[in-house]
């Protein structure tokens, strides 16, 4: 038993040198699929390494996931060629976005969303501005949601209290960045409740948001559940969930309708979904959610799921689509509301 | 359980077969990585994290540590071989690494880094043994006010430290400065100095820029100046008399040694900072506490010891608040809480009570992890130290080759390495002229994270910065900080007060 734990992790150790070695430069395919293992020739499959675009650095939230999905396509053999995940960091996803619009046709690359892809193309000057639309939708593999937290020290016990609060003063909130879906959120909450304005803070990522407010330099967030994890319930309180149901890790937490705010824009979701380039033809599409879908339905990313809290959702092709168009719809009203477009 | 009870219980986890191959092929890993430049300890963790999915959690946090002690020891090997960073952490070490190297002592020079490093890693560990949940308050208590100030503290550090003119020093911070302003500006999300280029959104990394001022840079300066070598073999010496006279000279700086390490510790402690800014700041002091600041960056053994044992100390206390607290202490202890989260185990207090073995095999795997990668690299000293006397005509385009490639591997862009190239370019005209180096490099460091507290201090306080003053823990930071810009003012006054009765009595 021990002894194939060790021999496992040594495959995997060679497999990594291997990468470290060609810097990141595809990794040999495990097990190209023999033609006759097949029983029925799909109309396209990949000819060469797939291309998992990440538009963060190494260690950002969703680099880890894709770089999870490639592990599970390994793992079962799920694809004749492996997905390879490249590192496209900065410009709040542009840099990312850009380069796969650049592959227009191409289908050996797909990126990983964040809703950075919502607000980045009305926010910066970028050849595209839909990712519903001047992409290739491919297909939705997790909701991760929103929660509102206070400290736990707060005398807010309820979301009517920090409302009614809101409502008099302008509360110190903080966020992932600037223009991005914290700040969304917040000023959709703002409308929907009819709020001071907040007054927000922006920060480098997720975790630093929660520790500004579990140290109380900030008033409140609106974290993911897995951000907020390592100081709940210790030192912060979950006041209402931005989610049709209530959220199974906060049983006793209302969601925003019942909390009174009955707006469809409150029910808001982090979106982790695959988009490919623009052009590509059907068949290579259809394949790629086909892909997708096997990964979705495997017992690892289900338990992957549950331990980093989101929410399993699989939407495919022009479901997913029509899911992303109503998104982008959203954040482009926002935005050419609030003014913050160039 | 008392805590050396907990220990004994890790160490028996250690011992486990399966877990010192782990920790062996962290290590291993973490100083392949940590002397290629471009290819990150950080980079590496999360590139190896999706493969500890199959492990047992222990074993593969034991892993994942253990590359990153591998490149907090390995970081500086290239920086004071080929004056290029293998790691961030490592820059402020070419100053008087490479010095040392180019004048024959390689070996002294990698002996100090190790020890100090293992002095530094060793220090941070017994404070994590014994002091693990009431020093990771710490981290709670540091909001932008304070790491502002920490920012400020760490600027102040080196006011009036370079030898040479200081409206020199005062340019090159300014450049430093500006290429950290590229990018997209994450208070107002707009993009600044991008120029329309979407590639530049991303900002200036800091990898290319040091690679191409110091490696680089310097290649074209000895190519140009056509000093052939540049490098004294002379008195090179292999074997081990180096290694021997760099231990007694960390042993005789033991005190510089440890208070570093301490300050590393700490500062790797607070949120999100790490490991270079603490290498940096334990420069500075170093240099402003010497009794022969003037030997700085000409090759003095402190100026590697002390950025090493705190980049060793910020490296384990990092990893500290990420245990006790949820809150990464680095960006590589971030990857690490990733990993966790992944094994199904969530950081805090409770992860203490219910997976012990987990949290004390890791523990113990900080006093075995770091010892093993230590014994490598001084076991390995002569043979790094024997690459000096590949002929420079051979080495110089074999730098060159690395510098592009580690460039190029910091996200995957061509722009990168027009950058580096620029850079080396800058390095050589700035050498030419006497301008300084490392105040380009700390300002681009250091520059955003300060930028970034500030604002985020002044969005708080609704544009007030009273609020520096105001929070005890900023205004003793602050005050200590504004003291060291200061100092240099009142010194210069004072010798011209002295100077000045002096002058009227000679004249009388």
């Amino acid at each position: 038993m021990r002894r194939s734990a060790v021999w496992r992790i040594g495959a995997g150790m060679l497999v990594l040198l291997l990468l470290a070695a060609c810097s990141r430069a595809p990794a040999p395919s495990g097990a190209p699929g023999p033609a006759g293992q097949a029983p029925q020739q799909p109309a396209w499959s990949p000819q060469r390494p797939i291309e998992f675009v990440v538009t963060t650095n190494p260690g950002g939230g969703s680099d880890l996931y894709a770089r999870f999905m490639a592990q599970i396509v390994e793992k079962y053999k799920l694809s004749p060629q492996p997905l390879v995940v490249v590192n496209k960091p900065g410009g709040a996803g542009a840099v990312g976005m850009q380069y796969l619009h650049s592959k227009r046709g191409d289908p050996h690359a797909v990126l990983i969303t964040l809703n950075s892809v919502f607000t980045t193309p009305y926010l910066q000057k970028l050849p595209f501005s839909s990712i519903a639309d001047d992409f290739t939708p491919v297909a939705l593999v997790a909701l991760d949601p929103f929660v509102l937290w206070v400290n736990r020290q707060s005398r807010w016990q309820t979301f009517q209290d920090f409302i009614a609060e809101a409502r008099q003063r302008s509360i110190t909130v903080g966020g992932t960045g600037s223009r991005q879906e914290d700040e969304i959120l917040f000023n959709l909450l703002q409308r929907a409740a009819g709020t001071q304005p907040f007054k927000y803070t922006p920060f480098e990522g997720g975790g630093a948001v929660a520790a500004a407010l579990a140290g109380g330099h900030i008033e409140a967030t609106v974290n993911q559940p897995s951000e907020a994890a390592p100081h709940y319930p210790d030192r912060v309180r979950p006041l209402v969930v931005f989610q049709e149901q209530r959220n199974p890790l906060y049983p006793d937490v209302p969601t925003i309708k019942e909390a009174g705010l009955d707006r469809p824009e409150l029910i808001y979701y982090q979106v982790r979904g695959i988009v490919a380039a623009p052009g590509i033809e059907l068949a290579a599409q259809k394949w790629l959610t086909d892909l997708f879908k096997k990964i979705y339905d495997t017992q690892d990313w289900q338990d992957y799921l549950k331990q980093n809290l989101m929410v399993g959702r699989f939407l495919g092709g022009d479901e997913f689509k029509k899911f992303l168009q109503d998104y982008v719809k959203l954040h482009a009203d926002l935005i050419r509301a609030l003014n913050w477009a160039q | 359980m008392s805590p050396l009870e907990a220990l004994a219980l890790g160490f028996q986890t250690v011992f486990h077969p399966a877990n010192l191959i782990y920790t062996f092929l962290g290590i291993a890993v973490g100083l392949i990585v940590g002397v290629l430049p471009g290819i990150g300890g950080t980079g590496a963790i999360a590139i190896s994290l999706p493969l500890t999915m199959f492990m047992p959690p222990t074993g593969a946090l034991i892993f994942l540590g253990g590359i990153y002690w591998g490149a907090i020891f390995a970081g500086a090997i290239t920086s004071i071989l080929f004056g290029i960073p293998g790691e961030p952490w490592s820059a402020i070490s070419i100053l008087d690494g490479r010095p040392l190297a180019k004048s024959g002592k390689a070996g002294l020079a990698l002996t100090v880094n190790f020890t100090s490093a293992l002095l530094g890693a060793w220090l941070a560990t017994a404070l994590f043994t014994f002091l693990a949940l009431p020093l990771s308050m710490l981290a709670l208590r540091f909001g932008p006010p304070e790491l502002f100030a920490v920012l400020l503290l760490a600027f102040g550090t080196f006011v009036g430290l370079e030898s040479g003119s200081p409206a020199k020093s005062l340019v090159m911070m300014a450049i430093g400065l500006v290429l950290s302003a590229v990018g997209l500006d994450i208070v107002t999300g707009q993009p600044r100095l991008n120029f329309g280029s979407v590639e530049l959104l991303k900002g200036i990394d800091f990898v290319p820029v040091t690679v191409g001022l110091f490696g680089l840079g310097e290649i074209i300066y000895g190519a140009i100046e056509a000093r052939r070598t540049s490098q004294e073999l002379s008195a090179l010496r292999l074997g081990l008399a180096h290694v021997w006279e760099g231990l007694g000279a960390v042993i005789r700086r033991a005190w510089l040694a440890l208070s570093s390490a301490l300050l590393g510790f700490i500062i790797g402690v607070l949120p999100a900072l790490g490991a270079t800014p603490a290498s940096i700041m334990a420069y500075g002091i170093a240099q402003r506490t010497s009794k022969e600041p003037q030997k700085f960056g000409k090759g003095a053994v402190e100026g590697v010891l002390a950025p090493e044992a705190a980049a060793g100390g910020a490296s384990v206390g990092s990893m500290l608040p990420m245990m006790t607290l949820g809150i990464p202490g680095s960006p590589t202890a971030a990857v690490i809480m990733a990993g966790l989260f992944m094994w199904g185990l969530l950081p805090g207090p409770v992860l203490f009570q219910q997976h012990p073995d987990f949290v004390w095999g890791f523990i113990a795997s900080l006093w075995v992890g770091n010892l093993l990668a230590y014994l490598l690299c001084i076991t390995a000293t002569p043979a790094l130290v024997a690459i000096m006397r590949i002929p420079y005509a051979i080495l110089a385009p074999l730098i060159v080759i690395l510098s592009v490639l580690g460039a190029y591997a910091v996200s995957n862009s061509m722009l990168d390495v027009w950058i580096m190239l620029a850079c080396g370019v800058l390095g050589f005209i700035a050498r030419k002229l006497k301008y300084p180096l490392s105040p380009l490099i700390i300002a681009l460091v250091l520059g955003t994270p300060a930028e970034n507290a500030l604002r985020q201090t002044l969005i708080m306080s609704g544009g007030s910065i009273g609020i520096l003053f105001t929070r005890p823990l900023a205004a003793v930071l602050t005050v200590v900080a504004l003291a060291l810009f200061l100092l240099p003012l009142v010194e210069l006054a004072v010798r011209k007060l002295r100077q000045k009765p002096a002058l009227a009595s000679s004249a009388d």
